[in-house]
């Protein structure tokens, strides 16, 4: 079977600098990317490598110093806070590492929360299929506080997925689960790109987690220098050793 | 650990501030009454140090014989007593002072109408050293007048003037002959200052052969012990000779008395704006205690003691009430001078002079500013200092849940509140327990506040779900329902904020109940208890009277079918101090509506009198008995020939007559106070009162007024009365708003991360301000709500207080529904501020934020 090779997200050029003159840090250095949809790719790196900044400028969340990012056909440089607002919203889906939900509203409420924001009706099918994919039919009524850190972390994948994002962004999701709970929810994470075609682009440290994706892309110092197609964790952990030592 | 907390300080700037201008107000109104206090004392004893200045004695009449309050003021000395003194050795000269309350007619009668405005004296024109003199013309002879050049340039008059004034009687005129002035300026602002001979003023005072004092000065070199002893020793009984600069500060002090009434206003509204003030500062600093857990928590685990903690804490509250006086103390100058301004443009006499910040006031509105700033912030100082170093290491956010023992709290002093009020009215208790009473209602509601905020959160929800269906736009539900659940999350500190909000609220509420109330009983009171068409009252001077012969000139009139003046004052019946009244027996109807007479007032002749009967049963009174009554002069027993009921509910009547001759042998000086006119048949109001106005245009000051005009009169004083207790009772409103502005900082701040987070997965800004105003509109709402609720408590309970029993009570409801409205949409425009902090927050720095 060949893939189709649109793409779901692209930075051109992009360089991302904090801070002015000596004092300044370049985040990320003429970096040029594609990510294609359906696929489901992991940005891996030392820490300061620039990771997490190109997960945010790819996700409107920062916006670059120069060059671009696009997010299917849409230049996210041209648009306002409130365009860029609605974009995340509609057409983006976010898995942070902790804290993704907010406590004061139930699981189910959590899940919708994009949708009822945007003031519209979920496709309850779809979100019923999710639900149960995700197997947290039985916390919905619960509040965050009384799940487990694993239920927290598929409750906001649920959320993440619920209104059919184009692309959603995970940024070391697993990152506080213990290693059961982790592999439970990278693999449900595989199975809605498997299954459903959804593009996902995950910033993680832990090659194990890296090993659930299609492609790797290594950052270091603010530059991509490295690539890899189906991975393993064995070798990401030996790409890894070169690219620190 | 002291580094850390100044460092905390500066790093909440806007925190700081916004708590020091919470209590700021408390410390303005404190310094205010005292700033108010001193400078009106300062500028009277200046002006009358400096017009003593070149005198050396004073004999006045001693206050300490004067037995009767009432009977103050009228008590002379005989003026004959000059030559007397003025033969003692070493006394140089004796100059003999009478005043009497005069009214300047205008030649628009408009301009002399009206009660208040600044009083008009005339005194005798003395020729006594001091710091009044003359400055043109001459010293005024009989029918002439010597007028103050204030005055003089207000009136735009010259001399060689004609002044028509009145005095108690027909108008008389006078030629204007000198103009005097202070030395120095005049420091009586707005009062009018006339002189003629004393002779003059003695027939218009009613006072002949009499003066009010002596001014006295010594020949040089006369020892000023030994020349008072032997003026003192030729003095009747009551009369005493004191040195010339005790008389003025006696005679300042005097003064200052009048208006010590403001400065207890003042205090009561520092009571309350300081109460607030300290609901707010407490409110916000065990927010941010909470939530400085962890950070208190690691400064424990570094290994500062609890002490360090607890002096961390409280060094802040000082700083920041250090802050408040600082702000304070200038807004009380600037409060006591429009204070001022006001009151001498409605009419009240006060001195001008530089404005008196005595040390006393800056050391009071310190101690005011910190210590309270302090105290609020102890309980939640002694909880940071309890903070246990392990709870460093946890998360301590933890919902917490109104226990049982809350509502018990609220419902003991609710009930508690309701019952000490209620029986201090019944049982007639002194009016400090209804005071109790009502703190006890303020503490219930303020707990009921905590108790009650999740439920009524909730409620509001499902009650806007209801009314809000048609008009729902997208995406709002979500903002309003996450507002809602904000607010729940910490119910006491919504309880608290909303707290703040109450007091001010119901303080208004209960002050609009009272008025409202005083002005439906005024109105039924005089529709039941006002025989007469219409009624003559005198339009000037601190002594109400009827100029002479106005009741005859009126009753005159082919319009009037009759007309009746009656007299009134303070006396002493039985022992205690009473209005009595004197009328004439014919003329009862006219004055008042009474119900079932026993006795008659026909018998109501020489010493006899009626009771009303509450009072007669009161003391155990019956027909024939005898009632002592003392005016002037020695007691008299007056025999009970009628006992009657009022035929109206009103109960600030009076409750003796006697007839009004037998008044005049009792007091010849007292005159007429009141006239009720009723018209002649086929004659309007509106054409009767046009006949009298042109009647009364020869008796300077007299005005008629009809049942509408006292109603009118009624209603623009308590209009009065009621903006000027609104005016002030909004500050605590404000410092109440600013809490609201506190605490969703403080939440906001609080929420970062979560405001992040919906940030990062599709929130606009303006749904972010909507959540954020939506808070605030629901927690005023219930601030109001609760204020509401025990303003109508407090209402009633005011009412009965004021009324007595058979009180009316009357709720404004549309201005206090709409109070409510008004509320809410304050709480958004508290709202502001947390909102934009909110909506503007960097949604990666947000997320990252621990």
């Amino acid at each position: 079977m060949t893939k189709t090779t649109t793409t779901a997200a692209r930075a051109v050029d992009a360089s991302k600098v904090y801070g002015e003159g000596d004092t300044a840090v370049h985040a990320l250095r003429n970096i040029s990317v594609e990510f294609a949809a359906g696929e489901f790719t992991a940005i891996m790196g030392p820490s300061g490598s620039g990771k997490s900044t190109l997960m945010h400028c790819l996700a409107g969340l920062d916006s670059l110093t120069s060059g671009q990012v696009f997010l299917g056909d849409t230049n996210l440089g041209m648009l306002n806070d409130k365009q860029l607002t609605e974009l995340r919203r509609d057409n983006i889906g976010f898995v942070f590492q902790a804290f993704n939900l907010i406590p004061t509203l139930t699981a189910r409420e959590n899940i919708l929360l994009p949708i009822t924001i945007a003031g519209g009706k979920p496709e309850s099918e779809w979100v019923e299929n999710v639900i149960d994919i995700l197997d947290i039919r039985d916390r919905l009524g619960h509040r965050p506080s009384e799940m487990s850190g694993g239920q927290q972390q598929r409750v906001a994948a649920a959320r993440a997925l619920a209104s059919r994002p184009a692309v959603i962004f995970g940024d070391e999701p697993s990152g506080n689960l213990d290693s059961n709970s982790s592999a439970e929810l990278l693999g449900f994470l595989r199975r809605a790109v498997d299954e459903f075609g959804q593009t996902m682009i995950m910033v993680t440290h832990e090659p194990s987690a890296a090993a659930y994706s299609d492609r790797i892309v290594f950052l270091s110092d603010g530059h991509i220098v490295d690539e890899m197609r189906d991975p393993t964790a064995e070798k990401v952990l030996d790409r890894l050793k070169t690219l620190e030592g | 650990m002291l580094k850390a907390s100044l460092r905390g300080i500066w790093d909440h700037k806007v925190r700081t501030l916004l708590l020091a201008v919470a209590v700021v107000a408390g410390v303005s109104f404190v310094s205010a009454s005292f700033v108010f206090t001193d400078t009106i004392g300062d500028a009277f004893s200046g002006a009358f140090a400096d017009a003593a200045e070149s005198l050396d004695a004073a004999v006045t009449i001693d206050p300490d014989t004067i037995e009767d309050d009432f009977a103050f003021g009228q008590q002379r000395i005989d003026a004959s007593l000059e030559q007397e003194i003025a033969a003692v050795e070493g006394v140089d000269g004796v100059f003999a002072n009478l005043t009497a309350f005069v009214q300047i007619i205008e030649e628009d009668a408009a301009a002399t109408a009206g009660f208040g405005g600044p009083p008009n004296f005339l005194f005798a024109w003395t020729g006594a050293p001091g710091s009044f003199q003359l400055v043109a013309g001459r010293a005024p002879e009989a029918g002439e007048l010597l007028v103050d050049a204030d005055t003089a340039a207000d009136k735009g008059w010259s001399i060689g003037d004609t002044v028509v004034f009145s005095a108690l009687g027909p108008n008389e005129t006078a030629t204007l002959v000198g103009i005097g002035d202070f030395e120095g300026g005049n420091p009586f602002g707005g009062a009018v200052f006339l002189f003629a001979p004393l002779e003059e003023v003695q027939r218009l005072a009613d006072a002949e052969g009499q003066a009010d004092t002596f001014d006295i000065t010594f020949v040089d070199g006369a020892d000023a012990e030994d020349t008072l002893a032997a003026i003192a020793a030729i003095l009747p009984e009551g009369v005493r000779a004191i040195d010339a600069q005790t008389a003025a500060a006696e005679a300042a002090e005097e003064l200052e008395q009048g208006l010590s009434f403001i400065t207890i206003f003042l205090l009561i509204f520092a009571a309350v704006a300081v109460s607030v003030g300290i609901f707010v500062v407490y409110n916000a600093f065990r927010t941010v205690i909470g939530q400085r857990t962890r950070e208190l928590a690691l400064f424990r685990l570094l290994g500062a003691t609890r002490r360090q903690v607890l002096t961390s804490v409280l060094v802040e509250a000082a700083v920041i009430g250090m802050v408040a006086t600082v702000l304070g103390i200038p807004g009380g100058v600037v409060l006591a001078l429009v204070l001022r301004l006001a009151l001498s443009i409605f009419g009240g006499d006060l001195p001008a002079g530089n404005i008196t910040l005595a040390p006393r006031t800056v050391l009071i509105a310190a101690a005011v500013g910190i210590f309270t700033t302090v105290l609020s912030a102890l309980i939640p100082a002694i909880r940071a200092s309890r903070v246990l170093p392990m709870a460093a290491l946890s998360d301590v956010h933890a919902r917490r849940i109104p226990t049982v023992r809350r509502w018990v709290i609220t419902g003991v002093l609710l009930s508690a509140g309701l019952g000490v009020s209620y029986w201090a009215l019944a049982a007639d208790q002194a009016l400090w327990i209804v005071g109790v009473g009502a703190l006890l209602i303020m503490a219930g509601t303020y707990a009921l506040g905590a108790a009650v905020s999740n439920i009524a959160m909730h409620g509001a929800g499902r009650a806007i779900d209801v009314i809000g269906k048609p008009f729902r736009r997208s995406g709002t539900t979500i903002t309003r329902q996450m507002a809602i659940e904000n607010a729940r999350r910490a119910p006491r500190r919504t309880g608290a904020t909303a707290g703040a909000l109450m007091i001010g609220v119901s303080l208004v509420t209960a002050v609009a109940i009272i008025v409202f109330s005083i002005q439906t009983t005024t109105q039924k009171a005089l529709e039941q208890a006002f025989p007469a068409d219409a009624v003559v009252f005198p339009g000037f001077g601190p002594i109400q009277a009827l100029p002479e012969g106005v009741e005859d000139a009126v009753r005159e009139l082919p319009e009037v079918e009759t007309a009746a003046a009656i007299k009134s004052a303070p006396a002493r019946v039985n022992g205690q101090t009473d209005f009595l009244v004197g009328v004439n027996p014919e003329e009862t109807d006219l004055i008042v509506v009474f119900d079932r007479i026993e006795g008659s007032f026909d018998d109501l002749v020489g010493a006899t009198v009626a009771v009303q009967r509450s009072e007669a049963e009161r003391v155990d009174l019956a027909l024939g008995d005898d009632v002592e009554i003392f005016v002037t002069g020695d007691p008299v027993d007056h025999e009970i020939v009628a006992i009657f009921d009022l035929g109206s509910d009103v109960s600030d009547q009076a409750s003796f007559y006697i007839n009004k001759e037998q008044y005049a042998t009792l007091d010849p000086t007292l005159p007429d106070i009141q006239m009720s006119v009723a018209f002649a048949d086929g004659v309007g109001i509106d054409e009767g009162k046009a006949a009298v106005e042109t009647a009364l245009e020869d008796f300077g000051g007299a005005q008629i007024f009809t049942q509408e005009d006292l109603l009118g009169q009624i209603e623009a004083a308590l209009l009065g009365v009621l903006v000027l207790i609104f005016g002030l009772l909004a500050m605590s409103i404000l410092i109440a708003l600013i809490g609201v502005v506190l605490i969703l900082s403080l939440s906001v701040f609080e929420r970062t991360r979560e405001i992040g987070l919906v940030r990062a997965i599709g929130m606009i800004r303006s749904q972010v301000r909507s959540m954020v105003r939506w808070e605030a509109f629901l927690v005023a709402v219930l601030g109001a709500v609760l204020g509401m609720l025990a303003g109508l408590a407090l209402g009633w309970f005011g009412s009965w207080a004021v009324f007595g029993e058979g009180f009316s009570y009357d709720v404004p409801w549309l201005p206090v529904i709409g109070g409510i409205f008004g509320a809410g949409i304050a709480g958004l425009i508290a709202a502001w501020w947390p909102a934009y902090r909110a909506a503007n927050l960097n949604i990666l720095e947000a997320i990252a934020y621990e």
